[in-house]
């Protein structure tokens, strides 16, 4: 039941979260003093309006894209976990994210000529609409092709089986399109799978944080499904679960922040599975409206954590946010299997 | 007589795959329970027990017939109708971390419940009713994984009472349960039909406590056969000696049990009366022992004999072999070792 200790927590991470907001958009590679940035941030534009531009077109907009991606993979892993009671499931073992990398491959390098190319690269809004409708529409394809393979199953490990052979032949289909297409494209593609926050700007910010914000309402609104669903499918359609429904608010719910975010970000790995279970761990709660929410400020929180560090404070050297996730989610999920003495029992 | 608050009618269960399908009862079942009524459904292991109450519960559809809802076919009910009407106590274990008993107890008011699962005053109240009902108020801040199979049993019953439905279906309720605990749940069952009027439809192994609690017995019999009605009549017309017959399974339609059947019984003279005389006979049955009436008239003359004697609070057992070898015993343990040595 939701009682006063979860809301102390939330109000906790809340202000953590705030905290890690304010020291991402602090450091970076170019020293800007503490007083400064929030001079910038809080009153009118600094002296230095290199500075100015700094702040307010680059890492305000990362910090934001931080938070957005963290609270959507969070959540999307969660939803995946409940739905396929496993305590591995995330959206990638599923192929959600390699239907979102199929999509953007498809756009990037079929486009064949350098003009879609640039087309995309110029146009903005509209060029990154065409990659998140395409990176929407792998993702979701694979979904719903995992969907109707999973109807026909009643197994939840052969669902989850036959959703990483789905990954594993959308990857190769990629693979296929990347050993056609010539060198420069399939550099493109590869930073492209390095994931990074820094690319998401002005319209495209405001695309992806309404996609998200969609996608955590959808979310929001499944909790109560989530919660039966943890009975397990029998005792969930007993208690009046039309579990069909169920599956589509979740999946729609799901891929649209796995696929949204993967498309604007690239293929961010190890926050859909790592901060599910941090934050169980961390509300002792199994609610999804607790849970939902605490996904939300963890991921986030997380995310931030890793674009600082991948500035590495105080050189100019800055690594892709993948490379770090993994290395700050792995061992959190490595130290979780150690610990927890059933790994059924998510 | 009200009406049926569940009716099936030319129902047939079973499953249907792509190239096969296996019929687990044949029927055409008609069936019905009423509220207020406790009906067991017995059967062997995989006479298809779970499957019928599956069926009956809307969770599988049935390969003919149907299944309705005060008088309205369950597949045309919405799953919230359903789930207002009928409420489930499965097999299926929950291992869900970090979920406390309260929680999955209150998950019962779903069919309810707000749109997010926002529980108001009368939820509330009838999560405590249910708490109370199941006797589990010791152990609610407890974490499910950490509960016995039978404080797990009692909370997945609690949670089907807090959805307060007319209906209770239980699979198996008595299962991983000590006895005490078999015979408080069968009560506790027994007096929820009666007080409130809920309809009560369980699967179960307890022939014996299904007996005594039981309105109905639905009995299941391996090749699909099927007997319903009062136990009673169900004893007396030997349909529950034919459901559970088996070469060395033999029922007692005396005592209402199930006793081992040996092979090669030898024969032993019985006398003796009252309570120590009763369980005797228990013992020598249970050693394989053929037991005859000694004072009964033309009975043959065996060659063992054992007597019970009762002498102010003082019991004997006496041993007698081919009339002139008597022995006496303090315990029944002494007398069944001598008689086992006497055997040889």
């Amino acid at each position: 039941m939701p009682g006063i200790f979860p809301k102390v927590r939330l109000a906790g991470l809340f202000l953590l979260l705030f905290l890690a907001f304010l020291l991402d958009i602090s450091l970076g590679s170019v020293k800007i003093p503490l007083k400064e940035v929030f001079h910038i941030l809080f009153a009118s534009p600094s002296a230095d309006s290199t500075w100015t531009f700094i702040v307010e077109k680059i890492r305000i907009p990362k910090a934001l894209t931080a938070v957005l991606a963290g609270c959507g993979l969070s959540v999307s892993g969660l939803q995946m976990q409940t739905l396929f009671r496993n305590p591995l499931a995330d959206p990638s073992v599923l192929g959600i994210t390699a239907g979102a990398g199929l999509g953007v491959a498809m756009v990037m390098l079929a486009g064949g000529n350098m003009a879609t190319l640039f087309a995309i690269r110029e146009l903005g809004l509209s060029g990154s609409l065409l990659i998140t409708i395409a990176a929407c529409l792998g993702a979701g394809l694979v979904m719903i092709l995992v969907l109707i393979l999973s109807s026909r199953l009643r197994d939840n490990v052969l669902m989850l089986i036959i959703g990483i052979m789905i990954g594993s032949i959308t990857i190769s289909v990629t693979s296929i399109w990347q050993y056609f297409s010539s060198p420069e494209q399939v550099k493109d593609y590869l930073l492209w799978t390095f994931g990074s926050l820094g690319g998401v700007t002005g319209g495209q910010l405001l695309i992806l944080g309404s996609v998200v914000a969609l996608g955590l309402i959808m979310a929001w609104l499944s909790s109560k499904m989530l919660d039966a669903l943890l009975l397990g499918e029998n005792y969930a359609r007993s208690m009046g679960l039309d579990p069909r429904k169920a599956r589509m608010v979740i999946i729609c719910s799901s891929s649209l922040l796995a696929g949204s975010i993967t498309a604007f970000c690239g293929p961010i790995g190890f926050v859909g599975i790592a901060v599910p279970h941090i934050t169980r761990q961390l509300f002792r709660s199994s609610d999804h409206r607790v849970l939902v929410p605490g996904c939300c400020l963890t991921g986030a929180l997380l995310l931030l954590v890793c674009d600082t560090l991948s500035q590495l404070p105080g050189s100019s050297t800055i690594l892709p946010i993948n490379v770090i996730t993994a290395l700050a989610g792995a061992p959190v999920v490595i130290a979780l299997l150690l610990r927890q003495k059933n790994i059924n029992a998510y | 007589m009200t009406s049926p608050l569940i009716q099936t009618r030319a129902l047939q269960t079973g499953y249907q795959s792509r190239d096969k399908t296996t019929v687990t009862t044949k029927g055409p079942l008609t069936l019905e329970v009423r509220r207020g009524q406790l009906v067991c459904l017995l059967g062997p292991n995989g006479a298809g027990k779970s499957t019928l109450l599956r069926t009956i519960a809307g969770l599988h559809p049935p390969l003919q017939g149907n299944v309705e809802i005060n008088g309205r076919d369950i597949r045309l009910h919405s799953p919230i109708q359903r789930a207002r009407t009928v409420s489930l106590v499965l097999t299926d274990k929950v291992s869900t971390h970090h979920l406390d008993v309260y929680s999955l107890v209150a998950l019962g008011r779903y069919p309810w419940s707000s749109w997010l699962g926002g529980l108001g005053d009368i939820d509330k109240a009838a999560i405590e009713w249910a708490i109370d009902a199941a006797d589990i108020r010791s152990f609610l801040d407890r974490k499910i994984v950490t509960l016995s199979d039978g404080e797990h049993q009692k909370v997945m019953l609690a949670r089907a009472l807090a959805q307060d439905t007319p209906l209770l279906m239980l699979d198996e309720p008595t299962a991983h349960l000590d006895l005490p605990s078999r015979i408080r749940l069968m009560r506790l069952l027994h007096l929820l039909a009666r007080q409130t009027g809920k309809g009560v439809l369980l699967s179960t192994h307890e022939l014996e406590l299904a007996l005594q609690v039981a309105d109905e017995v639905w009995l299941l019999q391996d090749p699909g056969a099927f007997h319903h009605g009062a136990p009673e009549d169900l004893v007396l017309t030997g349909a529950f000696e034919a459901a559970f017959a088996h070469e060395d399974i033999r029922f007692d339609k005396q005592t209402g049990t199930f006793t081992i059947e040996h092979d090669n019984r030898r024969p032993v003279g019985f006398s003796g009366e009252g309570l120590a005389a009763q369980w005797t006979r228990r013992a020598l049955q249970r050693e394989g022992y053929f037991i005859v009436d000694s004072q009964a008239p033309n009975e043959p003359p065996t060659s063992i004999r054992v007597r019970v004697e009762e002498k102010s609070n003082l019991i004997k057992w006496i041993l007698e072999i081919e009339n002139k070898d008597q022995r006496q015993f303090d315990t029944i343990a002494d007398l069944l070792k001598s008689l086992g040595q006497t055997s040889i």
